[in-house]
């Protein structure tokens, strides 16, 4: 099926590929079906892209591809949601959403609210995470970091 | 007692469900949800809930923070590809 894109126009894609967020991104409540675009170039950042809406696509990246001690401490009965529990072996992927600034030292991301995919089912949430001291604003390049 | 009015917030005008309750008293939300009234000082109210595990309560500031850094994050007029690195 073919779908927009924000950022590489109208693509083609598999039925199988879509991914359904049953409540949809916080904030997005009717967004609930979404494709992962890989970001062309740089294998850390992919797209998180509304089928319905091009307007609505999140850049994100893998967790520990940036915060190497990142933790997600999510509660057993709220992963169930997504169809993750602890005797089924379930691929999952989890990601970051990035908020961009004007380069890529100034560029965030979202370490409080990270977005879990169950990738054998296709089924994905945003979680808000308790406990830890996470903020939504965290720099991906650390001050002073030669990289 | 109870009453549904248009309660305005902040300006904003929500349709809300209106009860009053004591000290000590709860309302039940869908058969399994509590939340009773604990203490109430200095304009504070320390509210008790019991919830199955699986729903997820939180304050409300933190979802909004969430919610806005959300809009934020796609509301970006930025030349992406020009700022990600290539790798």
């Amino acid at each position: 099926m073919k779908i927009q894109t924000k950022y590489f126009g109208e693509i083609e894609i598999e039925e199988g590929m879509v991914i359904q967020f049953p409540n949809g991104v916080l904030g997005f409540p009717n967004s609930s079906r979404l494709v992962m675009i890989d970001m062309p170039d740089n294998p850390s950042f992919k797209f998180l892209q509304d089928i319905h809406n091009p307007y609505v696509s999140f850049l994100t990246v893998s967790p520990w591809d940036f915060f190497n001690d990142y933790e997600m401490d999510i509660k057993d009965e709220e992963l169930a949601a997504i169809g993750i529990a602890e005797e089924t072996e379930k691929e999952f992927s989890a990601h970051l959403i990035v908020t961009l600034g004007k380069s890529f030292e100034q560029s965030t991301a979202n370490l409080l609210a990270p977005i879990v995919i169950n990738v054998t089912d296709k089924l994905g949430r945003q979680f808000i995470l308790d406990g830890h001291d996470y903020g939504t604003k965290h720099k991906l390049v650390s001050e002073g970091s030669g990289d | 007692m109870e009453q549904s009015i248009n309660w305005s917030l902040k300006g904003q005008v929500i349709d809300m469900l209106i009860l009053n309750r004591k000290i000590g008293e709860s309302i039940i939300i869908q058969d399994n949800i509590e939340v009773r009234i604990l203490e109430i000082s200095d304009g504070k109210l320390k509210i008790g809930i019991e919830a199955p595990k699986n729903i997820s309560i939180l304050r409300k500031e933190v979802f909004d923070q969430v919610v806005e850094e959300n809009k934020k994050a796609i509301d970006e007029d930025h030349d992406i590809m020009s700022i990600i690195p290539k790798k």
